[in-house]
């Protein structure tokens, strides 16, 4: 319709473009650090590599406050149960990054101690691998996961 | 005294104890005193009251089951003691067997002992009478087993929680290892 005021001033789109778009900005990450990988998460995070930049830096340590879960390092049998019960308290909807090679597959950790990869009992969104990854692999990742995100479906009870 | 754990201790001690103490070895230019299980308590209270070794430096297990060369009980608990005003070192060693290994606890001697005897059974199962808190350390309770003795399988893994897509890593590492001993005995054969 020509000359019709609205146009000029409303933008359509659909509802899980539109929740997607806020989701990827604004993503509130649980740092679960366990070991060495921990340094490089660091570096990544700070001013240097700056990952807030894109929206995807700010670290709740409350897994009530996260939706996006970083899994940085050896996950041990031991420690399984508390990381479980992590993921288990952050709300919907949430993703998970296995960083470095220990939480992607246990790495060279090939024994009775630690769990062959953090997906033996979490649902893992994007792999990171290196030991540890360099910045900007997580940086590249951080990326795909929030193309992930804007084209994801957005449930809205 | 002499900066390392030397002949002249081992004379010393041997002059003392006796028979209690096993022999000697000695170890890439190092010695080490063996000493019957059942005399480490005392042979240590010496050491430290009679002879200045104030400080266990450190404890530590081996398990030595098919150690070339090696005869006698398999599990060694070896102790490291230092003078501080000496500044002597002694070495010492008992040797165990696998089943019911048992030795008298250090921790009333040395407050250090306390966790390093509780690691030293958490990895290898020595029983240490008299400890006042013997639980493990770094694994958890319900773990069976003692998982640095050789005859725990290593990929044996004992989890706490369910695994999805767990792979049976216990028995692909057994297929390996038997596909590796075929091949390289296949090799020495040509």
């Amino acid at each position: 319709m020509a000359g019709d005021p609205l146009q000029e001033v409303v933008l359509t789109t659909k509802l899980d473009k539109v929740l997607g778009w806020a989701r990827k900005y604004s993503l509130f990450q649980y740092p679960f650090v366990t070991a060495c990988c921990g340094m490089e998460f660091m570096s990544t995070s700070a001013s240097h590599y700056d990952t807030d930049r894109f929206g995807a830096a700010f670290p709740r340590f409350s897994p009530r406050q996260a939706d996006l879960l970083m899994v940085v390092g050896t996950i041990t049998h031991k420690q399984a149960p508390i990381l479980k019960r992590v993921y288990d308290q952050m709300c919907e909807p949430k993703w998970v990054v296995a960083f470095g090679v220990c939480a992607t597959s246990g790495g060279f950790y090939q024994n009775y101690g630690s769990v062959p990869g953090i997906d033996c009992f979490l649902p893992v969104d994007m792999y990171i691998p290196g030991c540890p990854p360099r910045p900007e692999t997580v940086i590249d990742a951080l990326l795909k996961l929030q193309e992930r995100i804007q084209n994801q479906r957005h449930a809205v009870l | 005294m002499p900066a390392n754990s030397s002949p002249a201790l081992f004379e010393a001690l041997q002059a003392h104890f006796g028979d209690k103490i096993e022999g000697r070895q000695d170890l890439h230019g190092r010695e080490a005193i063996r000493i019957r299980p059942t005399a480490l308590l005392e042979v240590v209270s010496h050491l430290k009251s009679a002879m200045g070794f104030d400080f266990l430096m450190d404890l530590s297990g081996a398990d030595y089951s098919g150690y070339p060369g090696h005869q006698g009980d398999p599990l060694c608990v070896s102790y490291q003691l230092f003078g501080a005003a000496t500044r002597a070192r002694a070495w010492l060693k008992v040797y165990l067997p696998l089943e019911g290994a048992k030795v008298g606890t250090l921790s009333n001697e040395f407050a250090c002992a306390n966790w390093y005897e509780r690691e030293c059974w958490d990895m290898y199962g020595v029983e240490f009478t008299g400890h006042p808190n013997l639980k493990r350390l770094l694994l958890y309770e319900e773990f069976v087993g003692h998982p640095l003795r050789k005859d725990y399988p290593i990929m044996r893994m004992q989890p706490l929680i369910p695994m999805r897509n767990a792979v049976d890593y216990e028995s692909v590492a057994v297929a390996r290892r038997n596909e590796k001993e075929q091949a390289t005995g296949a090799k020495a054969g040509n």
